[in-house]
C-alpha cells in the first residue's frame, strides 16, 4: 500500500470517531469574561500602600512531592522571602525509605506554555514596557505566557527572563493577588537567599523543580504546571516579580538581574 | 450570517457579542481538539472554555484577516497538553496516556465497528511522541489543512509536511505491529 492510500485509509477511519456532545460554552465564556475584566498594569504604576503591597506579593509554596525534603533551611528561606500575610507552606508526604521517588516530568518546550509575541506586543497586550537586561546577546525572542496572561518571557540563548507586573491587588492581568507561585523541589535542590538591588531574591539550583500556580481557593491551575530543569533566580520589587531560568552560574545570573534598569 | 472578519475585529475592540459569535462557531472544534488530548469530557470542556477566555484576552494580538481557528487551536492545544502533564504528575504517571475506548457516554453511532476502529486508531496514535500525536489529530480527526496546522502549532508549512510524513510512517509501524484489525481494514 502506498503512502497516499494509507493516508486516505487513516482519514476514513478517523472520520468515524465518536466524541461526547459539544458543550454550549458561549454564555459561560462571556460570563467569565465579564466577571474577570483584565487590568492594565503599568511599569510606572506604584503600589499605593503597604497593605496593597501585602496583597500583591507573590508567595511561594514548597511542596515535596514523593521526595524527602531534607532542606529545612530552604523551607525557611522561601518562607522568609515570601514571608507575608497569606503565605503558606505545604509539605506533602515524603517517600518512604527504600521507595524510589517519582521523577519530575521532562521540561516542556516554551511553545507549550507561551505564545510568541514581541516587545511591542508586550506593551500593547500587557500594558508595560519589558525591561531589557544589559547583555551582549542579540534581541530576545519574546513570549506571553498562556496560562498567566500578565507574564512576559524574554528568551535569550543562555536564559529566560520572566517579568510579571504586580499592581493593585492583582498579579499580571487580573489574577487575584492571593494566587501564589508554588515550587516543588527535590531533595538535591539547593535554595539560597540573596538580594538584587536590595530586593529579596532566591537562587534555586542543583536540580529540577516544578513551577505551578495555586489559586485563591488552594487549587492548582492545571495549565500552569511545568518542570524547570535549570537553575532559577527569583526576585521581586515593589512593582514586578522576576524570574531568570538558566544554566549559567549564580554570579552571572545575578549580574544579569542587576543589569535590569 | 457569520462573518469571521467582522467578529474578530469586533472582539478585538471588546465587543462581547462578536466574541460570542466566535465561541459558537468554534466551540465544537475547540472541545474536540481538547478531548483528543485530555481524553475526558469534563476536562476537555474546562480546557475549551479557558482557551476561549484567554483568546479573548489576547485578541489584540490576533492578526486581523488571518483565520481564527488555528490561532484558537494553538491555545487549546497548549492548555490541553499542560492539563495532561499536570494530571500525569498528580497521578505519578509519566509514560502512557489514557487509553481511548468507546464509552457509554459516547453518542449513538450508526456503525459501531467503524467507531471501534477509530478508537483503535486513537490508541495507536497515543503510542507516538507528542509532536506526532498533535499533527495527526489535527490532520485526520479535525481535518485541518496543512497551512492551518502550521498556524496552529506555530511551525512553517514545510515542517508540518515533514512532521506529518514522519508521524504517518511511525503510525504505520505501530499499526502493523500491534493493531492487526486496523491493518486489515487499511489494506482491505
Amino acid at each position: 500500500m502506498d503512502e497516499l492510500m494509507f493516508e486516505e485509509a487513516v482519514q476514513r477511519i478517523a472520520a468515524a470517531a465518536a466524541y461526547p456532545s459539544t458543550p454550549q460554552l458561549r454564555a459561560r465564556v462571556l460570563d467569565a469574561i465579564a466577571a474577570r475584566p483584565p487590568a492594565a498594569p503599568s511599569r510606572t504604576r506604584q503600589l499605593a500602600s503597604s497593605s496593597m503591597l501585602r496583597f500583591a506579593i507573590v508567595a511561594s509554596v514548597i511542596v515535596g512531592i514523593a521526595v524527602a525534603l531534607s532542606v529545612p533551611s530552604s523551607r525557611s528561606a522561601i518562607a522568609d522571602f515570601f514571608g507575608v500575610e497569606g503565605s503558606r507552606i505545604e509539605i506533602l508526604p515524603t517517600a518512604a525509605p527504600g521507595v524510589t521517588p517519582t521523577p519530575f516530568p521532562t521540561p516542556a518546550g516554551i511553545e507549550t506554555y507561551a505564545t510568541p509575541s514581541s516587545l511591542d506586543g508586550v506593551q500593547r497586550d500587557l500594558g508595560f514596557t519589558a525591561a531589557l537586561p544589559q547583555v551582549e546577546a542579540g534581541p530576545p525572542a519574546v513570549y506571553i505566557a498562556d496560562y498567566f496572561a500578565g507574564a512576559a518571557v524574554l528568551r535569550y540563548d543562555a536564559f529566560d527572563l520572566w517579568e510579571v507586573p504586580l499592581a493593585g491587588g492583582t498579579i499580571g492581568k487580573g489574577i487575584p493577588a492571593d494566587t501564589v507561585f508554588a515550587k516543588a523541589v527535590g531533595g538535591a535542590t539547593k535554595i539560597e537567599d540573596l538580594t538584587i538591588k536590595a530586593h529579596p531574591a532566591t537562587w534555586i539550583s542543583g536540580g529540577a523543580h516544578i513551577v505551578r500556580f495555586i489559586d485563591a481557593n488552594g487549587h492548582e491551575v492545571a495549565a500552569s504546571v511545568r518542570t524547570v530543569g535549570r537553575n532559577t533566580l527569583i526576585w521581586r520589587t515593589e512593582a514586578f516579580f522576576y524570574r531568570i531560568e538558566t544554566d549559567l552560574p549564580e554570579a552571572e545570573a545575578i549580574r544579569i538581574a542587576n543589569s535590569l534598569p | 450570517m457569520f462573518d469571521e472578519v467582522q467578529a474578530t475585529a469586533g472582539a478585538a475592540q471588546g465587543d462581547h457579542a462578536a466574541f460570542g459569535a466566535l465561541v459558537e462557531r468554534y466551540q465544537e472544534v475547540a472541545f474536540r481538539a481538547a478531548y483528543l488530548i485530555v481524553r475526558e469530557a469534563p476536562a476537555a470542556e474546562d480546557v475549551a472554555q479557558e482557551a476561549f477566555i484567554r483568546a479573548y484576552r489576547q485578541m489584540r494580538s490576533f492578526r486581523q484577516g488571518e483565520p481564527f481557528r488555528p490561532w484558537l487551536l494553538r491555545i487549546v492545544t497548549n492548555l490541553a497538553l499542560n492539563e495532561v502533564r499536570s494530571r500525569r504528575r498528580r497521578r505519578g504517571l509519566f509514560a502512557r496516556a489514557a487509553i481511548f475506548e468507546r464509552s457509554e457516554a459516547d453518542p449513538p453511532h450508526n456503525d459501531l465497528a467503524a467507531q471501534d476502529e477509530a478508537a483503535a486508531l486513537l490508541r495507536a496514535i497515543a503510542e507516538l511522541p507528542e509532536d506526532d500525536r498533535i499533527v495527526l489529530h489535527l490532520r485526520y480527526f479535525l481535518e485541518l489543512p496543512e497551512r492551518e496546522i502550521a498556524a496552529a502549532i506555530g511551525k512553517p508549512a514545510g515542517t508540518v509536511k515533514s512532521r506529518l510524513h514522519r508521524a504517518g510512517r511511525r503510525l504505520r509501524d505501530v499499526v502493523e505491529a500491534k493493531y492487526p484489525e486496523l491493518t486489515e481494514r487499511i489494506d482491505g
